[in-house]
């Protein structure tokens, strides 16, 4: 099985190095690219086609949330997860409405992450090749 | 702190779940064994520096012995970011600041205490978004 691999956009430098050591941590995943803004993030998405992204909402040039509906439209099998220090009800919402599948406070322990990365792409193979899966259940 | 435990946990975890892929009982094992790992256990890049020298360079430049110091994980980072003049060193300060910021809320992230830490971190966070819309030219995020 090959290993999933990640876009992570952050405009922080040094949030993404922790991300990308977070994942690298781990066989089942591979940091593809880094991007530093939404627009960054659209031509690396296009050209490498990750498996998962993981989103920052504050960014110069091009918002997370004016990013996602544009990924999405590039790859809809592909989950994205909003990693913010944003919080509350209307990052919520307005992540919904953008097409993003999750959101992960930057306020939460770093395993959530982690988890949420995973369950999201779990949930996408179970949906594309359930036959995979019917053993395990 | 030695990262090389919370290491160990990940690949154990990384393994059991290749084994079980699939299984919920994977997911519940996965929760047990990567409760409370946090991001500022996790070792930094060699061109970033270990936990304690994350404290920046910063630290260095700004150590008035009378100046009260509250919070010594982000504070100075932090008031390093509102005095900066320069504008082209002005990202790099507002990125170290919130850099601080996140790995603190790391660590309190499993605390019960520390709320009025807490309070202090997201009132900073609502100064740096407003230098990076103001100074920095950051896009708005919640127009819609």
């Amino acid at each position: 099985m090959p290993a999933k691999r990640i876009l992570v956009v952050d405009d922080n430098a040094i949030v993404r190095s922790l991300v990308r050591k977070l994942f690298q941590s781990q066989p089942d995943f591979e940091i593809s690219a880094e991007a530093e803004n939404g627009r960054d993030a659209l031509d690396k998405a296009e050209k490498l086609k990750p498996d998962l992204i993981i989103l920052d909402l504050v960014m110069p040039v091009m918002t997370g949330l004016d990013a996602a509906p544009l990924l999405k439209e590039l790859l809809p099998n592909t989950p994205i997860i909003l990693f913010t220090q944003q919080e509350g009800s209307e990052v919520e919402r307005l992540a919904r409405a953008a097409g993003i599948d999750a959101v992960v406070s930057k306020t939460q322990v770093a395993s959530e992450l982690l988890l949420k990365a995973q369950t999201l792409l779990d949930s996408m193979e179970r949906q594309h090749d359930p036959a995979k899966f019917r053993d395990a259940s | 702190m030695s990262s090389w435990p919370i290491i160990t946990t990940l690949v154990k975890f990384g393994q059991y779940r290749r084994r079980h892929r699939g299984s919920s009982i994977a997911s519940a094992y996965a929760v047990k064994l990567l409760r409370g790992i946090k991001f500022e256990e996790l070792p930094l890049p060699l061109d970033i520096g270990t936990r304690p020298a994350f404290a920046w360079e910063v630290t260095h430049e700004n150590t008035s012995p009378s100046h009260n110091i509250k919070y010594p994980h982000w504070q100075r980072q932090f008031e390093a970011a509102l005095s900066e003049g320069d504008p082209q060193s002005l990202r790099q300060r507002v990125d170290a600041a919130e850099a601080a910021l996140f790995l603190r809320l790391q660590a309190l992230a499993e605390s019960a205490e520390g709320e009025q830490e807490r309070q202090a971190i997201s009132k900073a966070i609502g100064t740096l978004r407003a230098i990076q819309r103001e100074k920095l030219g950051y896009p708005e995020w919640n127009t819609k």
